[in-house]
């Protein structure tokens, strides 16, 4: 506690070299914590994705013949993701869902329209994921849906066509055909890959059976599959290989060759923009992570090091008449290293708070790196969702950082100062 | 009973260019109870043998034994441990630490005494301001503070561990002569009232008469 006054008087005291530390570690804080989020948003669970660790995507293609041919997509054909996807063993629920996003026209009379992002999805959609609708109900029939044009709006795209929420049973034009709203949802960040929308219309799978080829591969859907509790996601990859494999030699007596690439994806898998010709790599990807976390931390880590070697200068005879009044050198060194962390985490908080206000304010610029929005336009009004960013894991992970560059930066200034001979300390020679 | 014993205490300084032979061969006891003065010229090697006391440096050679206790044995942890509990130093530019106050500074000593305390501490620190008439100084800073008075806080600080040995290196060479006798009048009465062991360097002919003995120094050796 006296350390502590201390440490305020030295702060005070030595406002430049304050300044510089602690602002050295919110900008480290901010850049590890900016990458650690950001990194982490595909796998936090939040409304409507509360179970994300659960989902896998089904999706890709990668066909080859000889040297001639070499051809892959995300989207497939309902043919072959029944064929690949359907009755896995380990699998609560399935839903095809069409692979991209829409941009089209909303528009209903008296209102400005505009172009929104809208996705196709059938009924299991809306029982895979907890949406919270504010008004009306999610379809329960997709065929029946599809048929009368059901649509589910959000709150944002609702305010904007009627001026309010709940307007469920009310008639929208898309890209000027009817439709018919069958209820209202909470605004899904743009984050979620899976959900985020700003309509949603019925999928009808027999539609698209009826327009397949039979042996056409590449097609227009893709898959969301939702494991049981407790199911390890290797299981179900390795029915889904297996399902390959023996299409694959149906495929090769057209002398096809279809190339497997670790499908069905996680969230986390799906965030490394593999392309579909080629396979997830977690683990470079890791290493890749890794590298990128000891560079951030190191090149402050050093800054401070220097910075808190220059303020232990100051105070070398202080730190001999503490000797001399019976610090031990673990006493000092501790001291040093608690006030050095005092001024770590100060910094660390300063730099928390500003990372979760730039990746509140400026979201768009990252969000829209990832290419996936067909409009743009709502982008920039679409904030992550507060409850991505204040987690108990990044606060922890802040202070685990905190604590690593205060011992990279501290112990060996804090160890030499330790072992100087007192008496050279107290008369500050050298 | 001796409570300071030095034997063939020698201190060579290496430094790249140079060694320097502080001390040589000296031999020395001091009682229990005893103010003794050391003097001699500068650089002659008074200040590396009170560290050599204080044990804050060790000698090149030779045995230090204090309150009957042979140091060399002690690993750095016992010395630290050591110095807290018996000795209390008073120095020349009074190294109060700045970024404390007056009773942070003087409670130091008692602040690494891991068997005492907070309020038996606060008690300490309190009764040594009031005797040394520090009382209404207790919230200042040394900044805040003359020599005088610094140095009154050094001296608090030196005794509130409550030390048998107290090791002054001309602890009134920074002070006018007014402040510098009070500071004397200090020194005499805790080794008088309280019996504490007072080894003190000083290069005034006038303190020096005043103790009970005078050691003097000549190049390293020891030559009264
Ligand atoms: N840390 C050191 N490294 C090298 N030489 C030193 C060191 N400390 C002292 N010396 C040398 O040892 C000799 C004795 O120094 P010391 O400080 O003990 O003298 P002193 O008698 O206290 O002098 P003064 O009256 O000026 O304080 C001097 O020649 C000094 O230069
Ligand atoms: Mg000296």
């Amino acid at each position: 506690m006296n350390y502590f006054k201390q440490i305020i008087y030295e702060m005070k005291h030595q406002r430049m070299m304050t300044w510089v530390s602690v602002s050295g570690t919110a900008l480290s804080i901010f850049l590890v914590m900016a990458f650690f989020i950001t990194d982490n948003f595909s796998s936090v669970d939040v409304a409507p994705e509360t179970s994300r660790s659960r989902v896998l995507l089904g999706e890709g293609v990668h066909i080859k013949e000889g040297d001639r041919y070499d051809s892959s997509g995300m989207s497939i054909t309902l043919k072959l993701a029944e064929k690949i996807y359907t009755g896995l063993d380990g699998i609560e629920r399935i839903s095809f869902v069409r692979g991209d996003k829409s941009a089209e026209q909303l528009s209903v009379a008296g209102a400005e329209p505009f172009v929104a992002d809208g996705r196709k999805v059938d009924a299991e959609f809306w029982k895979i994921f907890d949406f919270k609708f504010i008004d009306g109900k999610p379809f329960t029939d997709s065929k029946a849906a599809a048929a009368e044009r059901a649509v589910v709006l959000t709150r944002s795209a609702a305010r904007r066509l009627f001026n309010e929420d709940k307007v469920a049973g009310r008639d929208i034009e898309i890209r000027m055909i009817p439709f018919h709203v069958v209820g209202v949802v909470e605004d899904v960040s743009p984050l979620l890959d899976n959900t985020y929308g700003y309509y949603f219309t019925a999928l009808d799978k027999e539609q698209f059976r009826s327009t397949e080829s039979d042996d056409a591969i590449f097609g227009s859907l893709k898959v969301i599959l939702k494991m049981k509790d407790g199911v390890d996601a290797a299981y179900i990859k390795e029915q889904v290989k297996n399902r390959y494999d023996r299409f694959g030699a149906e495929l090769k007596q057209n002398g096809k060759e279809l190339i497997y690439h670790d499908q069905p994806y996680t969230g986390e898998e799906l965030t490394l923009f593999f392309g579909s010709n080629n396979s997830p790599d977690i683990k470079s990807h890791n290493r890749q992570q890794w590298i990128i976390y000891a560079l951030l931390l190191l090149l402050p880590a050093i800054n401070l090091s220097s910075m808190t070697r220059s303020r232990l200068r100051h105070r070398v005879s202080e730190i001999g008449v503490r000797r001399a009044f019976g610090a031990k050198k673990v006493d000092i060194i501790g001291q040093l290293l608690g006030e050095n962390l005092l001024i770590t985490c100060m910094g660390g908080i300063i730099g928390f708070l500003f990372c979760i206000l730039f990746l509140y304010l400026a979201s768009h610029l990252f969000f829209e790196m990832g290419g996936s929005f067909e409009s743009s336009l709502e982008v920039l009004n679409v904030r992550p969702d507060f409850s991505m960013l204040f987690r108990w894991q990044n606060f922890l992970i802040a202070f685990i950082v905190c604590f690593i560059l205060n011992i990279v930066s501290a112990t060996v200034p804090a160890w030499r100062a330790s072992r100087r001979n007192p008496a050279e300390a107290i008369s500050g020679t050298h | 009973m001796e409570t300071i014993r030095l034997k063939d205490i020698s201190k060579v300084y290496r430094t790249k260019e140079i060694e320097t032979l502080a001390l040589e061969n000296v031999n020395l006891e001091i009682r229990e109870g005893e103010f003794v003065s050391i003097m001699g010229p500068s650089g002659c090697g008074k200040s590396t043998l009170l560290n050599i006391i204080g044990l804050l440096d060790t000698p090149t050679t030779g045995v230090v034994s204090l309150l009957n206790t042979d140091t060399n044995k002690l690993n750095d942890s016992k010395l630290s441990s050591f110095r807290n509990r018996n000795i209390g130093f008073v120095f020349q530019s009074f190294h109060l630490i700045p970024s404390l106050n007056v009773t942070d500074n003087v409670a130091l000593p008692l602040s690494y005494r891991h068997d005492m305390s907070a309020s038996e501490r606060k008690k300490r620190v309190e009764e040594v301001l009031t005797r040394l008439g520090l009382s209404h100084r207790m919230r200042h800073y040394p900044t805040q503070l003359s020599g005088g008075q610094c140095q009154r806080v050094a001296i608090a600080r030196a005794i509130v561990g409550d030390p048998k040995i107290v090791l002054a290196d001309e602890p009134t060479g920074n002070l006018d002569s007014k402040m510098g006798q009070e500071v004397m009048d200090i020194l005499h009465q805790l080794n008088r009232e309280d019996g504490r062991t007072i080894v003190m360097v000083t290069h005034n002919e006038h303190q020096a008469r005043m103790t009970d003995r005078i050691i003097r120094f000549f190049d390293g050796r020891q030559v009264e």
